[in-house]
C-alpha cells in the first residue's frame, strides 16, 4: 500500500502549501505582533515543520485505519490522532523554542498566550491533512474497483470468445454437421434433436447473458448439451455421471468457467482414445463453498501434444480477480484419471 | 468389383458413406474401422484397392497409419478441417472430401477414383504422404511398426537416433525401434531446443547428455547418462555448444 501522498505527485502539492503557510505565518508574526523576523522565522518553521512532518508520518498509519473505512472506529482513530498530533505538536514546538532558541521577554509572553492558539491551529492542520487523505484514498480505491471491474469484463469476453472459438472449432462444428447430414438419412429424428441441442448450445455462449454470475445449474445445462452432441458422435464411448447436490445446483458460479475442463476432459480423454471415456461432476455445498470436481479417465498410452494451458490459466484468473485466491483451482492425475476440482466462495457478494 | 475399406472413428460418419454406396453394385465394402490400428491390419490383411480414410483419430492420425504400410492404396480422404492435409492434397491433385459433403460430391470423387484404379493408374498416395510430412512444423511423436504392433514415441521418451542406410534407430528406454525416415527431415522436424544433430549419424536427446570430451583435435565424443558413447563431429559440437549455450 502506498502513502496517500504518493499518489499522482501529490508530496509537491503538499510541500507547497506547507511553504505557503510558513509564509504567512512569518507574517503574521512580523506585521501583526511585531516580533523580529527572526522569531518569526524560528516560530514558523519549529511549529509548522514539526506539524507536516507529523501529518506525513499519519500517512503510513492511515491506509490501517481506512481499511474498515465504513465503521465507527475508523472516527474514533481519526479523532485521537488528530488530538495526539495536536498535542504533541504543541508540546514539541513548545520546549523547542524555549530550549533551543535564544527568546526575549515579549516573545515568551507570546509564546504562553499562544498555547490555546497553537492547540486550535494544529487541529485545524491536522484534520485537514486526514480529509486530504482520506479523498485521495477513497479515489485510488474507486479507480482500483474501477480497473478491476474493467478486468473481469475483458476476462468474461475472453472466455465467451474462447469458448466461441472451441464451438466454432472446425472439427467440433463441422463434424457435428457432419452427424447431422448422416442422421439426416437414417434417421431424421435424431437430426433434428442434434440440430436443436447444437442451437442451444451456441446460443448459450453466444453471449446472450452478459451477467458475471450463473447459476451452477444453469452451467451444467449447457455442458449437458455440448456432452449430449459429442454423446451423438461417438455413442457409447461417452459415459456421463453427475452428483450434484441441491443446494449445489442453486449456488452460483462465474458464467462459463467449467467449460473448459469439460472440453479438455473431451479433447484428452474421449478423442485420444479407443475405449470407453467417463466423465464424472460432483458438486456440493459446504461451509458456503461450492465445491466442483469434474474427473475423466484417459488412455495413458496415448501421445498427446499438449496445450498451452490458456483454458485452464483464464479460469485461474477470473477465480483470483473475483475472489483474491489463486488457490481455488486443483489439478492432479491419479492413475488414469484426470482430476479438476474447482472451489466457489458464496458468502462474497458477486461483484 | 472394387474393394473397399472405411476407417473414421465416428460411426455416423461411416454411416453416410455406406449409405451413399448403398446402389453401388461395382462397389464392395469389406470392411469398416473405427481407428488407424484396425485400419492397418485391415488394409494388410484385405489388400483393399480404394480406402475411405478420415484424418482426425484417435492415438494415430490417417497419415500416421498410412506410413505403417508398405504399398498403400488409393484413398479418399475426408476431414473436416485439417490445413496440413489440405496443402498435400491440393499439391498432387488428390480427391478429398470436406465434411459434411453432398453426395454429389462424394460420386464425384468415387468416379475419379474407379478411373484410376480401372486404368491401373499410379497411387499417389506415398507421394501424398511425404508432402504431409513435409507440410507439418514440428514433430510431437513419432509411429513406428514394431513386428505386428504399432508403438507411439513420445518425443520425450527418445534418448538418440542412429542413421542406418535409408532407415534410422530410434533408442528409447524400451529399446529400438526401426523407421524409414530420413536424418535430414528429423533434423528439421525434431524441436530444435530439445535435439541436436551432433554428427551425420547421430541426433541427441539433449535431456539425456551427462557429459562431452574431447576425442582428438577434430571431434568429441558424448557420454550419455546410460553410459553410451555418442560421436560428435566438429560442426555437431558448434550446434550443442550453441543450443547447451557453453
Amino acid at each position: 500500500m502506498k502513502h496517500p501522498l504518493a499518489y499522482s505527485k501529490a508530496y509537491v502539492y503538499y510541500l507547497i502549501i506547507w511553504v505557503i503557510i510558513v509564509v504567512v505565518h512569518i507574517g503574521i508574526l512580523h506585521l501583526y505582533y511585531d516580533h523580529s523576523v527572526t522569531i518569526a522565522i524560528q516560530d514558523a518553521f519549529v511549529f509548522n515543520g514539526i506539524i507536516a512532518l507529523l501529518g506525513y508520518a499519519f500517512g503510513f498509519a492511515f491506509y490501517y485505519i481506512s481499511v474498515d473505512s465504513e465503521s465507527i472506529n475508523t472516527f474514533v482513530s481519526y479523532l485521537a490522532l488528530i488530538l495526539v498530533g495536536a498535542a504533541s505538536a504543541y508540546f514539541a514546538s513548545d520546549t523547542l523554542l524555549r530550549s533551543v532558541f535564544i527568546v526575549d521577554e515579549v516573545f515568551l509572553s507570546f509564546i504562553n498566550e499562544a498555547r490555546l492558539w497553537r492547540i486550535s491551529a494544529s487541529g485545524f492542520y491536522f484534520t485537514s491533512i486526514l480529509i486530504a487523505y482520506y479523498f485521495i484514498q477513497y479515489n485510488v480505491d474507486l479507480s482500483e474497483r474501477k480497473q478491476n471491474e474493467t478486468k473481469l469484463e475483458t476476462l468474461l469476453k475472453e472466455t465467451e470468445l474462447n469458448a466461441l472459438k472451441s464451438q466454432i472449432n472446425p472439427h467440433f462444428i463441422f463434424n457435428s454437421l457432419n452427424s447431422v447430414s448422416s442422421l439426416t438419412i437414417t434417421s431424421p429424428e435424431k437430426a433434428q434433436e442434434m440440430v436443436i441441442k447444437l442451437s442451444d448450445f451456441l446460443r448459450y455462449s453466444l453471449g446472450n447473458n452478459n451477467d458475471q454470475f450463473s447459476s451452477l445449474s444453469e452451467e451444467l445445462n449447457n455442458i449437458s448439451l455440448y456432452l449430449e452432441i459429442e454423446k451423438v458422435r461417438f455413442g457409447d464411448r461417452l459415459d456421463i455421471n453427475n452428483i450434484i447436490s441441491d443446494a449445489a445446483n442453486n449456488a452460483k458460479v462465474p458464467t462459463l468457467i467449467l467449460q473448459p475442463l469439460y472440453e479438455n476432459a473431451i479433447k484428452y480423454g474421449l478423442y485420444e482414445t479407443f475405449d470407453k471415456v467417463e466423465i464424472e461432476t460432483k458438486a456440493n455445498l459446504q461451509d458456503k463453498v461450492l465445491s466442483v470436481t469434474i474427473s475423466n479417465s484417459f488412455d495413458p498410452s496415448s501421445v498427446v501434444k499438449k496445450g498451452k494451458g490458456i483454458g485452464l490459466q483464464n479460469i485461474q484468473e477470473r477465480l483470483k480477480i473475483h475472489f483474491g485466491s489463486d488457490k481455488l483451482l486443483i489439478i492432479k492425475t491419479e492413475g488414469n484419471r484426470f482430476i479438476a476440482t474447482i472451489e466457489i466462495p458464496q458468502e462474497i457478494e458477486p461483484s | 468389383m472394387i474393394k473397399a475399406l472405411i476407417i473414421d472413428d465416428e460411426p455416423l460418419a461411416r454411416d453416410i458413406i455406406k449409405s451413399y454406396l448403398k446402389d453401388n453394385i461395382d462397389l464392395k465394402v469389406l470392411a469398416e474401422c473405427s481407428n488407424g490400428f484396425e485400419g492397418v491390419k485391415a488394409i494388410n490383411d484385405l489388400k483393399p484397392d480404394l480406402v475411405f480414410l478420415d484424418i482426425q483419430m484417435p492415438k494415430i492420425n490417417g497419415f500416421e497409419m498410412l506410413e505403417m504400410i508398405d504399398e498403400p492404396p488409393h484413398i479418399i480422404f475426408s476431414t473436416a478441417f485439417d490445413n496440413f492435409a489440405l496443402k498435400a492434397f491440393e499439391a498432387n491433385a488428390a480427391d478429398y472430401l470436406l465434411k459434411p459433403y453432398s453426395k454429389e460430391r462424394f460420386l464425384e470423387a468415387l468416379e475419379k477414383a474407379t478411373q484410376k484404379i480401372n486404368s491401373n493408374a499410379p497411387i499417389a498416395t506415398q507421394k501424398i504422404i511425404k508432402d504431409h510430412q513435409e507440410s507439418v512444423e514440428i514433430l510431437d511423436r513419432i509411429v513406428v511398426r514394431f513386428g505386428n504392433k504399432i508403438h507411439i514415441i513420445g518425443l520425450e521418451t527418445i534418448r538418440y537416433i542412429q542413421a542406418q542406410d535409408d532407415y534410422v534407430d530410434i533408442y528409447t528406454h524400451e529399446g529400438k525401434y526401426l523407421k524409414q525416415i530420413t536424418m535430414k527431415y528429423l533434423e528439421a522436424h525434431l524441436p530444435t531446443d530439445k535435439f541436436v544433430r551432433t554428427h551425420r549419424s547421430f541426433i541427441v536427446n539433449i535431456e539425456f547428455i551427462d557429459k562431452i570430451e574431447v576425442y582428438d583435435k577434430e571431434s568429441y565424443v558424448l557420454h550419455l547418462k546410460e553410459g553410451q558413447k555418442i560421436s560428435v563431429s566438429r560442426s555437431g559440437y558448434s550446434r550443442l555448444k550453441e543450443v547447451l549455450s557453453f
